[in-house]
């Protein structure tokens, strides 16, 4: 599904990512793991066209997107969330997912869809976005991404900031899109917030891969992980 | 019938009540002709930096592009006032989608330093260009050129219902522009370009077509001026008048489809009370803006819909 091959990414001539490659299958969730700085948002904004200078190879589906301009990849099935939810604050609930949408059809049935997995949502549907709490903003963040119907899901730290309920009801989303086959790219600094829905693992440290290992593996000697990561 | 279209048409219903029950003045009914003309001016400029975020500092290219291909069509090559019309529309249209190709190549400070310089160069080839365009005289558009459908359009009642009309347009338009799913995607480019762009938005299209209809109702809004009122001037094309449908969008409340008109009212006799008082008018236009600004910095209609009608678009 998503194949990344010898991924350099340059901000002016810096050289921010070196050589990255690896895959992400269909129902599959591969968590990138990193310090902050290490190059984790990178990766996905190289992904999603969003970074001006980019080597190397990013295959969607067998289509090669790195050459494509920014607003084309949404288009293609991948769905972004990026770091710190920015909604669109003066909009309502209802008109975030429906910007989600412009771009595709059925646009009621799919908010539907998306509202059975965030009902918490649906009661809300009226209220101006900037005045939701933190956790319902991120589930807004998410349920607009799943507007597009992606089939392939980038998700830049989605628990940060938030108290546990939140956090395991996100983890619940997760789970669910990955049952329904969605491929999951997920950032995250907390080993704990992972370790249950991963299942392949890369530690990124100064823009390189320095580790890659599965879930089951991890889970099983966890102290491997621990090292790169320095917990 | 949905509260806020309710509220849009009822001002436009009202202000032809006024007329029809003859309540203003003959001085207030060509006070509210000029206001209603230039508040056309200010729904285009809302389009542009209430809705989409983008603060232009040389819209006076653009009311200057329709009030010259209007004036300039009726006084060298005697088109009459549909002709005109219909070929100032044509040329804001153009000049807006080569100025706003150019100007988007730039964005923040540079946007606007650039549309400001665009407005200058405006500015100085009417100037130069004195031979055609009698520069800094400007043009008197004679009553006999005046006429369209047979209405004499020099008439004060029916300059006011033509303004009127046209204000109507352009507010039913702004209104349709807010409510619907292309205004949405304005407003979340206002908000966070950056975020429409990664959900699939080709941002620099819709920027740009922001800049054409907002040129365009900028450049009808001076077609109609020169026509209405009869003068064609290089003022218009000028610093201030790119300043001003600023002012009444900020005062009125940016990105609310009525906020232009509240401002630009509240703008025009603001100053002409104020003159009326002293002729240093313009410290007490200045206090009152400061209080404005201090107290509702959203504008008057963005600060009620701040805190009471968060519906009114």
């Amino acid at each position: 599904m998503l194949e990344v091959s010898n991924l350099s990414t340059y901000y002016s001539n810096i050289k921010i990512l070196k050589d990255i490659s690896f895959t992400v299958q269909r129902g599959e969730v591969l968590c990138l793991l990193g310090r902050n700085g290490a190059g984790k948002t990178t990766t996905l904004k190289s992904i999603m066209g969003l970074v001006d200078k980019v080597e190397g190879n990013i295959n969607f589906n067998n289509e090669r997107i790195s050459k494509i301009s920014a607003h084309l990849v949404p288009k293609k099935g991948i769905g972004y969330v990026p770091q710190g939810r920015r909604l669109f604050s003066e909009l309502t609930v209802e008109e975030n997912l429906e910007i989600g949408l412009l771009t595709r059809k059925n646009g009621e049935q799919t908010i539907n869809k998306v509202l059975e997995m965030f009902p918490r949502l649906n009661e809300r549907l009226k209220q101006v976005s900037g005045t939701l709490s933190g956790g319902e903003q991120q589930m807004l963040a998410l349920a607009r991404a799943l507007c597009i119907e992606p089939t392939l899901l980038l998700l830049d730290e989605p628990t940060e900031g938030l108290q546990p309920s939140m956090i395991s009801l996100i983890r619940k989303s997760v789970l669910e899109l990955k049952k329904q086959g969605v491929a999951i790219l997920l950032v995250e600094q907390r080993v704990e917030a992972i370790l249950s829905i991963a299942d392949k693992i890369i530690v990124i440290e100064n823009g390189a891969i320095v580790f890659s290992s599965t879930a089951q593996k991890i889970k099983n000697n966890p102290k491997k992980l621990y090292r790169f990561i320095g917990v | 019938m949905k509260r806020d279209l309710f509220i849009h048409l009822g001002a436009i219903a009202l202000l032809f009540l006024l007329e029809i029950l003859g309540i203003f003045s003959d001085y207030h009914q060509g006070n509210f002709a000029r206001i209603l003309v230039l508040t056309v001016y200010g729904i285009g400029y809302n389009v542009l930096f209430g809705y989409t975020g983008l603060l232009s500092l040389g819209h006076a290219l653009f009311f200057s592009a329709g009030l010259y291909a209007a004036g300039l069509s009726i006084y060298h090559l005697d088109y009459n006032v549909g002709q005109a019309l219909i070929l100032a529309f044509c040329f804001s249209v153009l000049v807006s989608l080569v100025i706003g190709y150019l100007a988007l190549r730039t964005v923040g400070v540079s946007f606007m330093i650039v549309t400001l310089m665009f407005s200058q160069i405006a500015y100085l080839c009417i100037l130069y260009f004195g031979g055609i365009t009698r520069g800094d005289e400007g043009i008197v558009i004679q009553q006999s050129s005046r006429v369209f459908l047979s209405l004499d359009l020099s008439d004060p009642t029916i300059r006011y219902y033509s303004a009127l009309t046209v204000f109507s347009f352009c507010l039913v338009f702004n209104l349709w522009i807010a409510r619907s799913s292309f205004g949405r995607v304005l407003i979340a480019i206002r908000e966070n370009s950056d975020r429409a762009l990664m959900l699939g938005y080709n941002v620099q299209l819709y920027k740009l077509l922001a800049v054409i209809i907002s040129g365009t109702i900028s450049g009808i809004a001076g077609a109609s001026y020169g026509i209405l009122f009869g003068y064609v001037g290089a003022s218009f094309a000028a610093v201030p008048y790119s300043i001003f449908p600023l002012l009444w969008v900020l005062l009125g409340g940016a990105g609310t489809v009525l906020g232009p008109l509240i401002g630009a009212i509240f703008m025009f006799y603001l100053i002409d009370y104020a003159s009326d008082v002293t002729d240093a008018y313009m410290i007490i236009v200045g206090i009152a803006l400061l209080l404005v600004t201090l107290f509702a910095r959203r504008g008057l209609l963005g600060e009620l819909r701040y805190r009471f009608f968060p519906w009114i678009p």
